[in-house]
């Protein structure tokens, strides 16, 4: 860390444990554990920092923006739609579910302020057949709605291009255009221009995997 | 390299000759700041160094980038126009110049290194704009300065 010009941010992610008092209390305990060490690198007590990890409860989430120095939380919702969330990511649904992971992310940025708070989606997904949305401006129109919903409330949401792998369940799927990819790419920004979130923590410099916080480099914050 | 002069290349190195460099923003209101660490590379390329990620300059350089659209450098007499062609955000030569900054500014933080190809001269001196406004605009002359 101490290299020139070399790190900016420290990011943590990893699988989810269940166990603990509550559920996830185990996890929480864990990152708590890694970034007070972490923090002892810093004359600062909090450093630019992320954890990618699952929706905790405001609880968890106030422990560790409390007791560390972590700056900024994400937690993936993978796709903006609660029939699809079920069907494609049954832990989620299963140890949280839809509503609630929202919820979480809402209460988060009690926690951690409006701009430090993100939810990804694994973007074409939506339109993945039998179960998907049938056309690109039906999947485009509901995700922005539930996008907008979030961003009103100070979660910004990012995506990454989803990508078919053979030998998968879902390896036989085409990916959605590239027109939809800009349309999306330039709706979630544009929502970020609304409602005047940053996200400087999960930009370009950050994470390469997100073409719409791209775009937030032209922006004044 | 060709298209500077020695001169320019020597206000270029001078650190105490004010370099100025002007951007566009997306309506084409101009901005123009100071660019005190601006220098030339071994290429021939100009090296603008952005210090604040979020500045006007450094978000119309952006633009400029994505664009194709020129900026102006001034220096001394002279007036480069070019396009931003390069950055660096990180890497060897992000770490040299971030490195430069700081020996130069203290506890600095450092955004991108920019380069931009020079395309144009404009030697801005005002006794050559004299002289080529006299030879090829001879009209514009108040006749005053022509009688005895």
């Amino acid at each position: 860390m101490k290299e020139p010009g070399r790190y900016s941010a420290v990011f943590l992610t990893s699988g989810s444990i269940v166990s603990g008092q509550a559920p996830f209390d185990d996890e929480v305990d864990y990152y708590i554990r890694i970034l007070q060490e972490v923090g002892k690198h810093f004359k600062t007590r909090k450093f630019p920092s992320q954890i990618i990890g699952t929706a905790f409860t405001k609880n968890q989430l106030q422990r560790l923006y409390d007791e560390t120095g972590l700056m900024s939380y994400t937690a993936d919702i993978e796709v903006l739609n609660e029939e699809l969330f079920n069907k494609f990511c049954p832990g989620k649904a299963e140890w949280i579910g839809y509503r609630e992971w929202k919820k979480r992310l809402i209460d988060a940025v009690d926690v951690f302020g409006p701009g430090r708070v993100n939810t990804g989606l694994v973007a074409g997904i939506e339109l993945a057949g039998p179960h998907g949305f049938m056309s690109e401006d039906d999947a485009l129109e509901r995700t922005l709605v539930e996008a907008e919903y979030l961003a009103k409330q100070g979660v910004s949401t990012v995506f990454i291009v989803w990508s078919p792998r053979p030998d998968t369940p879902l390896g036989d799927q085409k990916n959605a255009s590239l027109d939809y990819y800009i349309r999306l790419a330039r709706g979630l920004h544009a929502l970020r221009v609304k409602y005047r979130l940053p996200i400087g923590f999960d930009d370009y410099r950050h994470c390469g995997n997100h073409p719409d916080s791209d775009l937030s480099r032209l922006l004044p914050y | 390299m060709a298209l500077l002069s020695e001169g320019l290349i020597d206000l270029i190195r001078d650190r105490s000759a004010t370099k100025v460099i002007a951007t566009i923003d997306e309506n084409g209101v101009p901005y123009a700041v100071a660019s005190p660490f601006l220098q030339l590379d071994e290429h021939g390329l100009l090296v603008h160094l952005e210090l604040l990620e979020k500045s006007y300059t450094n978000r119309n350089l952006l633009r400029n980038l994505w664009y194709d659209r020129k900026v102006a450098i001034s220096v001394g007499n002279y007036v480069i126009r070019g396009v931003p062609i390069k950055v660096h955000i990180s890497g060897p030569l992000f770490r040299q110049y971030y490195e430069q900054v700081r020996s130069v500014l203290g506890d600095a933080d450092f955004s991108t290194v920019w380069l931009i190809e020079p395309d144009e001269v404009v030697d801005e001196t005002y006794s050559t704009r004299k002289r080529l406004e006299e030879e090829e605009f001879p009209f514009s002359v108040h006749l005053d300065r022509l009688t005895f």
